[in-house]
């Protein structure tokens, strides 16, 4: 008995006809085309900084300190002369590579620790379980800052420390999945066909529970710049790096509210939203498609 | 005048790909005092029918046409809070699967009570009582009306499901899949409690089933339905004894037979068609046996064939599937 | 199962929790680069007899599996060592006004937004597709979108700079003789509803969207379809068979939702300079105070994993499925 369709492969090929579908029915939903939109449109900003921007964050000086916006300089100053503007588009980067690599990272760990779990069971589930129930309660920012606080600022430490609390909600979702999927009577064939285990993880379990993991993911970017962007704001992120989280931070301890400086605290806060809900809307519409049971009844 | 008399009736429910023609221009009737059977495949559109007629339809389903008669009022005319009133009171229901069908965060006499005082005008203790002795009636122990539903076995809970239906005092019952999933045993044990209440009580039920042994034992008359429309309808001994349509011919052959000596399972080859798109003319003719050519072109149309006996097939006259009949074997 | 096995099991897990989450805070601190010793005594202010006590309380000139055992049991009898800054015990610094400061900010915004999720969740749903479904459901998104430390700079720019209606933080006016106890409260209060604002508007959202999606998924059920059979009305359809379902789910998800809501009070309290602990781990950090990070931290984890389990305990007592 072969069931073919759970081949990557195959998998790959009835991919590309459902895609087609996929496609059809995203374009409806509005939210979804919204958050592709908007995400095309940082992206943009992301690798034609250069092009846009008409200064580079290293340049200082070029104008009075925390002015409001005026000629040449369309969003104002911040408290060592740069150019906001070019500063928020230049920001664009840290939020994307750190939102994506974050949680990139968080889902490959959830997802190995979800399929190793709930595949093998038993002791080794029990104790996977304990530590993923342990990382789920403890509050995730004050970890966060203890662990970026004790590693140093770098994205990559900033990178690691997302991923490394962030891994846990992808490891349960996953888990479940194959908890259910390993009941179906095709992995009890590939077993008596004397598959090995690896196979039959990343062969046969993994293809059917991926869709799933995609929409979580979506919502994981999501998360992950908003981490950023705090860790950033209390003085963890990267200094080598501008980010939005960054200019905020700054714009806080220079003073900007003292001063009303609205130009340099709107600004990068607007951009985080929008980029954040770009990921939120595509997860969202993914969701909606992926899970039939909210669809009209 | 009939209880129950469907006419004419086409539900369609909207999708995406198109209307599913779930129920394609029905018609029959239900008489005071009797047991009506539904009978027909998964998806024919039988559940469909039980939930048209309580108007309980989800958004996407339509009354496109037909009437649908109770007690001389059009029910597909009137408003919900008119509906609301009927339903329970005048027509009740016994749903499919009890586990789901009743509320696990709440007792079971909270809900009957609910159920009963929406209608009659009692105060609590008094529809307390009532709960009490309706239990009684179905065979259960009165005082465990305050437990819950997931504390009830599979068998007792159909019981529940019973008593619940008749919480309000219906004159029809319509009763969808009763005894699907449940042991041969305990359905027998249902359906006797079925018929000696509806003997009791003078109810009228529509029993809504796929299994024409339930049919057999339980009904009076019975209907039989394919792809949406009734192929045949009449009273049950004719129907065991001959039926005229192909479909409720090769239905009845279907089933084992104890005293049938090691004979073959005769299978209807084929599946029933999408209801987006029937086949044209007669929508049995691709899995029929006996289909002419007209079957393909014309659709049959619903005729008379004796007392209280209709079917809707080309062939209807010329067929004899009766006891030594010239038509058997396929 | 029943009651009494399930507290038994959740009792068991939650003491399993709790030994995972100080080994984990006692190794995450051991990581720190350069001398462990550093973690707890070095520290140019802190006097030799100061030193050598520590020294001996934590045990830290012997082998690390004794310094573990040493560890537990401090963490567990309240004794966290020396604060680097201010030079006092640490416990007399968590277990403050902080402490106080930091519950009151959190259960109030909690409860604020539970009731306006509740709401505005059941409408949502009840009237799916509606104006309101919609408008709801942007503005939990755009709201879960949010970071709160913006909101909460924006909160201080439109109302504190612009508008001077709200305080620009702390937890009273500084310097202020207050006349009496009335006096006091009310400055309280109008202190404590700026970062209560903030953070419940953050978490609204959530709360929102799940009782949005509970609700839906109930509606869907067929016990809905039967209630709708039997001819109730709406009312008690909503209220009694709906929501009932609806709302049980709600306690386990408020308890999730703890660790992020202690997440946005170190922000909201950092942003609005709110005297609790959620600020003292940020300036712990800042000020390199390390003793008072570990046990801020530790403190801060044995408080969710205590409450998730109480929450658990409600849970179970009121799903009648688990009772009996």
């Amino acid at each position: 008995m072969r069931s073919s369709i759970y081949k990557w492969s195959d998998k790959l090929q009835v991919y590309r006809r459902k895609l087609r579908e996929f496609a059809d029915i995203y374009k409806e939903n509005k939210l979804g085309v919204a958050g592709l939109i908007i995400l095309a449109f940082f992206l943009f900003m992301a690798f034609a900084a250069p092009l846009i921007a008409p200064h580079h964050p290293g340049e200082l000086w070029l104008g009075p300190s925390l002015h409001p916006p005026m000629e040449g300089f369309p969003l104002g100053t911040d408290e060592l002369g740069r150019d906001i503007f070019s500063l928020l588009v230049y920001g664009t980067h840290v939020s994307l590579v750190v939102g994506l690599f974050g949680a990139f990272l968080s889902v490959i760990i959830g997802s190995l620790v979800g399929l190793i779990a709930g595949y093998y069971g038993g002791v080794i589930d029990t104790i996977l379980m304990r530590v993923t129930d342990l990382f789920l309660i403890l509050p995730g920012l004050p970890l966060m800052i203890v662990l970026a606080a004790l590693l140093g600022p770098s994205i990559w430490n900033i990178i690691f420390v997302i991923a490394i609390v962030s891994w846990p909600s992808t490891a349960r979702v996953v888990r479940s999945q194959v908890l259910e999927l390993k009941e179906r009577p095709f992995i009890e064939a590939s077993k008596v066909a004397n598959s090995s285990d690896f196979r039959i993880i990343f062969y046969h379990i993994a293809p059917n529970v991926a869709p799933l993991v995609f929409a979580t993911a979506v919502l994981g970017i999501a998360g992950a710049i908003l981490s950023e962007a705090g860790l950033s704001f209390l003085g963890l992120g990267d200094p080598s790096h501008i980010s939005w989280g960054m200019m905020l931070h700054y714009a806080n301890e220079y003073g900007a509210l003292v001063i009303g400086a609205w130009w340099y605290l709107l600004p990068p806060g607007i951009c985080i939203i929008l980029l954040v809900l770009s990921f939120v809307f595509i997860g969202y519409a993914l969701d909606e498609l992926l899970n039939p049971r909210l669809r009209r009844r | 005048m009939s209880l129950l008399e469907i006419d004419s009736l086409k539900v369609y429910y909207s999708t995406r790909k198109g209307w599913v023609k779930a129920v394609d221009g029905v018609s029959f009737n239900v008489e005071k005092g009797e047991i009506v059977g539904l009978a027909g495949e998964s998806g024919c559109g039988k559940s469909t029918m039980a939930f048209t007629i309580m108007r309980l339809l989800p958004p996407e389903g339509r009354i496109i046409s037909g009437k649908i008669l109770f007690d001389g009022e059009n029910l597909v005319e009137k408003s919900e809070e008119e509906m609301r009133k009927i339903r329970w009171r005048k027509i009740s229901m016994i749903f499919q699967s009890a586990m789901n069908a009743l509320n696990p965060v709440l007792s079971i006499e909270r809900q009957m009570v609910d159920a009963i005082r929406a209608h009659l005008p009692m105060t609590r203790e008094e529809a307390v009582e009532k709960a009490k002795r309706l239990f009684e009636m179905v065979g259960l122990n009165p005082d465990r009306i305050k437990e819950y539903p997931h504390e009830f076995s599979g068998g007792m809970r159909q019981r529940v499901m019973i008593a619940m239906a008749l919480a309000a005092d219906p004159q029809l019952v319509i009763a969808d899949e009763p005894t699907t999933g449940l042991d041969v045993i305990t359905q027998s044990k249902i359906l006797r409690l079925m018929r000696d209440l509806q003997k009791k009580l003078n109810l009228s039920i529509m029993l809504i089933t796929h299994d024409l042994a339930v049919i057999a034992e339980t009904c009076d008359r019975v209907a039989i339905m394919y792809a949406g429309k009734i192929v045949e309808y009449s009273d049950v001994v004719t129907l065991f004894t001959c039926p005229r349509h192909p479909y409720a011919y090769m239905l009845i052959s279907a089933f084992p037979s104890i005293k049938s000596k090691g004979r073959r399972l005769k299978e209807i080859k084929g599946s029933p068609p999408g209801l987006i798109n029937p086949p044209p003319g007669c929508r049995f003719n691709p899995r029929c046996p006996y289909a002419i050519e007209k079957c393909r072109v014309e659709e049959p149309p619903y005729i008379k064939i004796g007392k209280g006996h209709f079917v809707a097939c080309h062939l209807a006259e010329k067929l004899d599937f009766s006891i030594g009949g010239s038509s058997h074997g396929w | 199962m029943g009651l009494r096995d399930f507290v038994m099991r959740r009792a068991v897990e939650s003491i399993i929790l709790l030994v995972l989450a100080t080994t984990l805070n006692f190794f995450m601190f051991r990581l720190m680069p350069g001398d462990p010793f550093a973690m707890f005594i070095e520290n140019p202010n802190f006097k030799p007899e100061t030193k050598k006590m520590l020294i001996a309380r934590f045990g830290l000139d012997k082998p690390l599996w004794e310094q573990f055992l040493i560890y537990f049991r401090n963490m567990f009898m309240g004794y966290y060592g020396i604060s680097f800054r201010y030079l006092q015990p640490v416990s007399e610094i968590i277990f403050s006004v902080r402490l106080v400061n930091t519950v009151v900010l959190m259960v109030s915004s909690t409860i604020l937004s539970v009731i306006l999720g509740v709401i505005f969740g059941v409408i949502s749903a009840w009237r799916r597709g509606s104006k309101i479904d919609v408008g709801s459901l942007v503005t939990s998104l755009v709201l879960y979108s949010m970071p709160v430390f913006w909101l909460g700079l924006i909160i201080i720019l439109v109302f504190a700079y612009y508008l001077g209606v709200i305080p620009f933080g702390g937890t009273i006016t500084r310097g202020l003789r207050h006349a009496n106890i009335f006096h006091y409260i009310v400055d309280y209060l109008w202190h404590l509803a700026p970062p209560m604002f903030t953070l419940t508007l953050i978490n609204l959202g959530s709360y929102l969207l799940i009782v949005r999606n509970t609700m839906l998924d109930v509606l869907t059920q067929d016990y809905m379809v039967t209630a709708r059979a039997v001819g109730l009305d709406k009312k008690t359809i909503l209220f009694s068979y709906a929501m009932r379902n609806a709302m049980l789910p709600l306690v386990t998800i408020v308890a999730l939702n703890l660790a992020f809501v202690m997440s946005g009070a170190v922000m909201t309290e950092t942003v609005f300079s709110w005297y609790g602990m959620g600020r003292l781990i940020y300036s712990s950090v800042m000020e390199r105070d390390y003793p008072v990070l570990e046990a801020t931290f530790w403190f801060i984890s044995v408080m969710v994993i205590l409450a998730n389990f109480i929450s658990d305990i409600i849970y179970a007592y009121l799903d009648p499925r688990i009772r009996y």
